[in-house]
């Protein structure tokens, strides 16, 4: 029988780049130990355990054990080319967790399970001719390159697809049903659609909607019995068949709603809107199912389980519902911890949060809080989850990780044209990370000097009163050669004051003075400029107070895809100043969320305006103006509505605006082409429509029509392209008019910095 | 074995040698990318271990303090006996300590306690780890002053908020966070302020024999806090708002 | 002109305790039935060992507790201040 010795001393030879320790933690055996030959085969498993090695083997020299052991190559590189439907860094990340990147050790199995396991996706994917081969090199210090050549071949498409049983609804109803479409079934313009395109995923997805669709009409006991998929000589072309038993429909004999409801016994029954005999619907009964879990959220049961279960009686055809709902305990939030914010405060988070510490887990405050965090603007993502605590069922924390976006909107000019000028401006809604909106700007140069500065604290106490300051100097010395048709320099201030009416809804008020002066050209300002001047003259102070209600659910600023947001604001220059007119202005929009990737948006403004008291109009430089983006892309910007009637035969009349506005358009958000971060961008289809109207033509005007005349309204359609940047939003528009007249200035491209939302 | 290359040894040494100088001319992203030729050429010279530690401290060095982090858990994943694997931890370690100092914003003014303490956390246990793995450090002394630091800074973070709950009526939640600065960091500086708070929430959440303990631990522990100053007890106006100065600084300052 | 009332979100603070539950409460009681009963207190304390602090609190009536005192482990007093919120 092979002898026992006692190992005096380990020698491990080959190692290059595992080390010492990982192997000899391996080992069972250690120096000092009495071991015998024949369990050398143990040893050398547990070294090829450790999957390093290309081989292992193992000598005796008198008491001594030499290992001698030769490591698998190191991988230098894995590139594949041919794969479309894998983008390369999914296929990157599957081998990275597998362990085959670069400067890991190359393992054979690991490599062909791994293009088994690519071919099966693929097969499932509706590609069978798929193939997926490798490529090894081996180079110079033991390395290896590996190169993945795939050919993924057609997909197969579904040429005849038919169900077979069906007598109660007809083929072509059970066709509206299921996704899978019959290629010559795909709508001609759906050509990029994959609806055609057979993969198993797609048909168990339709075996639940045909099951989904037969239980909502109370055919309980429908099945599909059996698919057959059959694929053409070519694997182009698949023929599927669904055998189907439709059964009869049952209606319901009662409803039991069983488990311990506590105190919210009546709430609960309340919400059963199942009647007794009536056809049996498992959408209604899932509906009723949601609403209790909803109740129970709202009192504190953020864990209850409500399940339906259902006991037919195929002899009567009819079926007792029996809803069970397992309340659990009450749950309390312990901690709120929020992370992610390294440039913003916690209170400024804390603060929009409706769910606290120490307090009953209520679900609607959690969606709540979440929403508002998302219409703070200052972040890409905003995200809210529950951690249970270990031993407490009844405790958990709440996880609130944000992400911040840069989006503080500065830019920085200066130089030497024909004269000396600087500007600067900054404009950021997360100021200093208080969460205070602070913007000025600064712009110099020989005859201009323009400053203002503006700081809004959203939380000037603690439940959300706000107080805001705009101060604004803006003077330039104009003379003849700007081509301007009117200008006015200012210096002015604004208080603002405002506070929430409810969770959604906040009004303001403002008060603020300016002296404003009026500039007019005498080629380019038109007949209706100067007949205001020469009856209000050229300079002015104002005593203006606003009044704004708003209303907002959106679920983010610039990129909002659910929720509405109706604002109103009215303007009234009052008595006291040397002009009085008032001008009130309602912008509204609604998001219809279709799917992730997918939102429409309809969208109006409207604005009128007219003086009072001394003015019987409102002063042509407060006028509404329409056309350009933010308004009728497809038209220069402020280029519609009413002309104005030029002084100099020469010069041909500019838009001067009206006192009635009327905007509104449809857009369809779409998702990014070829953006890898779909959250730096947001794409559009859009409808824009929208003019300006006036109700005082000037007597000398004849182009001029009073009032609102609806064929007057301009349409476009077109694509936008916004880009959010770290600096500002940029927004590229196609806009393509409809209804352009000859004398409309259209501009099909327009390009536009730091777009409002 | 295999691995004898027959390419002059100079040029592995040539790679080691140009990144040594210029991590000595502190010159960070060029010795990182001579590090990683290095790594990717001779993933198995003799020079490969001693890279991997030059590279994650070029990475820390040159404040790319996450990929200092992977470099570090790669080196201690790949040779967890390395005589040198201490280095590791102690990179890693100072690695999180200064991604929690990025809370203190471009100027690096604001107080890290203001923001997400996420990061500082995992700092200190991280630090902790490794005062406990190898206590006879050199690094001893630095490791130990940035956890004075970190302590410190998280006790504050759990102020702040039991601030702000204090300030919006919620006294449990205040009483609690206030309670997680007693239990879990005794002896800081904020420790005196969160007895203050739990005195004040006792009251107003009617134990008194809560407020008594409370009371008593802080004539104990801080008889000189503020609110002995006239002798006794004197319960904090809550920073009383001067409504003049809360309105021209727009509620900025009080 | 008349300002209309701001809006203040509700608070929410402390536990929810229910008429059922009180009435299980009674004296000897150990640690581990109360806390079957009446879960996790909200407010801990500096005392746990000896006291259980039960709060509540509305909007309208403020805070209120049911306190529980503990003799070597067992429930020896129960206190409720009058407008505890038992729903």
């Amino acid at each position: 029988a092979a002898e026992s010795f006692v190992v005096d001393k380990i020698d491990v030879q080959g190692l290059q780049r595992v080390s010492l320790g990982n192997v000899l933690s391996k080992l069972s055996i250690q120096e000092g130990d009495t071991v015998d030959e024949n369990s050398a085969s143990s040893w050398i498993h547990d070294i090829y355990s450790l999957g390093y090695f290309y081989s292992v083997d193992v000598s005796r020299e008198d008491d001594a054990l030499i290992f001698v052991l030769v490591e698998r190559p190191a991988i230098e590189n894995i590139d594949f080319d041919g794969n479309s439907s894998f983008p390369d860094d999914t296929l990157q990340r599957i081998f990275d967790d597998v362990g085959l990147s670069k400067g890991e050790i190359f393992s054979q199995s690991l490599l062909e399970n791994i293009q088994l396991e690519m071919e099966r996706q693929y097969g499932s994917m509706g590609r069978y001719n798929a193939r997926v081969d490798a490529e090894i090199t081996p180079l110079t210090r033991n390395r290896v390159d590996i190169e993945l050549k795939i050919t993924e071949g057609p997909v197969a498409k579904v040429k005849y697809l038919e169900f077979v049983g069906n007598n109660v609804f007809t083929d072509i109803e059970l066709y509206d049903v299921v996704d899978i479409k019959k290629t010559d079934d795909v709508a001609w313009w759906a050509f990029l659609s994959s609806k055609d395109k057979y993969s198993s995923a797609a048909l168990i997805g339709d075996v639940q909607r045909l099951e989904d669709f037969y239980f909502d009409r109370g055919y309980l006991d429908f099945k599909v019995d059996s698919q057959q998929v059959s694929i053409s000589e070519n694997k182009e072309d698949i023929t599927l068949a669904l055998n189907v038993t439709e059964g009869e429909p049952y209606d319901v004999a009662g409803v039991e709603i069983v488990g311990d409801l506590k105190h919210l016994t009546a709430d609960i029954e309340a919400l059963n809107t199942i009647k007794v005999g009536e056809r049996y619907s498992q959408s209604d009964v899932q509906s009723v199912v949601s609403s209790i879990n909803k109740l129970a959220g709202e009192n504190g049961y953020a864990f209850a389980r409500v399940k339906d279960f259902q006991k037919t009686d195929p002899d009567t055809l009819t079926v007792q519902v029996i809803i069970q709902v397992q309340l659990g305990v009450p749950v309390y939030v312990n901690r709120i911890v929020i992370q992610g914010n390294s440039a913003t405060n916690d209170e400024v988070i804390r603060r929009e949060l409706r769910q606290h510490e120490r307090a009953l887990l209520i679900n609607s405050k959690l969606d709540l809080s979440k929403r508002r965090l998302q219409r703070l603007g200052y972040f890409s993502s905003v995200d809210i989850k529950t951690q249970r605590i270990t031993g407490r069922d009844d405790l958990v924390d709440l996880v609130v990780s944000v992400q911040e976006a840069k989006n503080s909107q500065i830019s920085l000019s200066g130089g030497y044209s024909d004269g000396f000028f600087a500007a600067f401006s900054l404009s950021q809604n997360n100021f200093l990370g208080r969460g205070l909106d602070f913007s000025t700007s600064v712009s110099v140069d020989d005859d201009t000097q323009n400053y203002s500065i503006g700081i809004e604290n959203p939380y000037f106490t603690l439940d959300g009163v706000s107080l805001g300051l705009d101060l604004y100097y803006e003077y330039t010395d104009y003379d003849d050669d700007d081509d301007a048709t009117y200008a006015t320099n200012a210096l002015g201030a604004l208080v603002t004051l405002g506070y929430p009416l409810s969770e959604n809804q906040r009004v303001s008020f403002g008060l603020g003075a300016s002296y404003e002066e009026l500039w007019l050209d005498d080629e380019y300002s038109s007949q209706e400029m100067y007949d205001f001047a020469d009856e209000y003259g050229y300079d002015y102070t104002i005593i203006r107070s606003k009044f704004g209600w708003s209303y907002n659910t959106l679920n983010g600023t610039i990129k909002a895809t659910d929720g509405s947001s109706i604002s109103a604001n009215l303007e009234v220059a009052m008595p006291l100043g040397d002009l009085e007119y008032y001008k009130l202005q309602v912008a509204a929009q609604r998001y219809f969320p279709i799917n992730d990737d997918f939102s429409f948006r309809l969208h109006t403004d409207l604005g009128y305006g007219d003086g009072y008291g001394s003015n019987d109009t409102l002063p042509f430089f407060k006028n509404f103006y329409s056309g350009g983006s933010g308004s009728v892309r497809g038209f220069e910007s402020n280029s519609l509505g009413p002309l104005g009637t030029s002084i100099d035969d020469d010069i041909d009349a500019s838009a001067i605006g009206g006192n009635i506005q009327i905007e509104y358009g449809a857009e369809l958000l779409v998702p990014t082409p070829f953006a890898k971060d779909q959250s730096a961008f947001r794409t559009s289809l859009f409808l824009d429509a929208g003019n300006v109207f006036t109700e005082n033509c000037s007597d000398d005007s004849d182009t001029c029509v009073e009032g609102v005349d609806l064929s007057e309204i301009r349409y476009s359609v077109g694509a936008d392209l916004t880009w959010i940047t770290a600096f500002a939003p940029l927004s590229f528009s196609l806009g393509f008019p409809l209804n352009a007249e000859d004398d409309d200035d259209t501009q099909v491209f327009s390009f536009s910095l730091g777009v409002s939302f | 074995c295999a691995n004898l290359n027959n390419k002059p040894l100079d040029t592995e040494e040539a790679y080691y040698q140009s990144a040594r100088n210029y991590l000595a001319k502190s010159n960070n992203t060029m010795a990182i990318e001579k590090l990683k030729e290095l790594q990717e050429k001779y993933p198995f010279g003799q020079y490969a271990r001693a890279s991997s530690l030059d590279l994650m401290y070029a990475y820390y060095q040159s404040g790319d303090y996450s990929t200092a982090l992977i470099e570090a858990d790669r080196f201690t994943r790949l040779n967890p006996d390395h005589p040198d694997v201490d280095y590791a931890a102690f990179i890693r370690a100072l690695s999180y300590f200064e991604l929690y100092m990025e809370n203190r914003g471009y100027f690096k003014r604001t107080d890290p306690s203001m923001r997400s303490p996420a990061q500082g956390q995992k700092a200190f246990t991280a630090l902790d780890n490794f005062l406990r793995q190898y206590p006879g450090s050199e690094h001893r002394e630095e490791i130990l002053s940035a956890m004075v630091v970190l302590k410190d800074s998280l006790a504050r973070h759990e102020l702040i908020a039991a601030d702000y709950y204090v300030r919006k009526g919620a006294w449990i939640a205040a009483a609690e966070r206030a309670r997680a600065i007693v239990d879990h960091y005794p002896g800081v500086s904020s420790a005196g302020d969160a007895l203050v708070i739990l005195i004040e929430a006792y009251d107003k959440l009617d134990q008194p024999a809560d407020h008594e303990i409370a009371m008593s631990r802080l004539q104990q522990q801080f008889p000189e806090h503020s609110v002995f100053a006239s002798g006794e007890y004197v319960s904090p106006k809550w920073r009383e708002d001067r409504w003049w100065v809360k309105f021209f600084t727009l509620g900025l300052a009080s | 002109c008349g300002l209309l009332k701001p809006y203040e979100a509700e608070l929410g603070q402390g536990n929810s305790v229910k008429s059922d539950q009180l009435e299980q409460i009674e004296i000897g009681l150990t640690k581990e039935q109360v806390a079957f009963i009446l879960g996790t207190p909200m407010l801990s304390g500096l005392d746990p060992e000896h006291r259980w602090i039960y709060t509540t609190f509305s909007e309208d009536n403020g805070y209120a507790s049911l306190v529980i005192e503990f003799a070597d482990g067992l429930v020896s007093n129960i206190n409720t201040s009058d407008n505890l919120i038992v729903e």
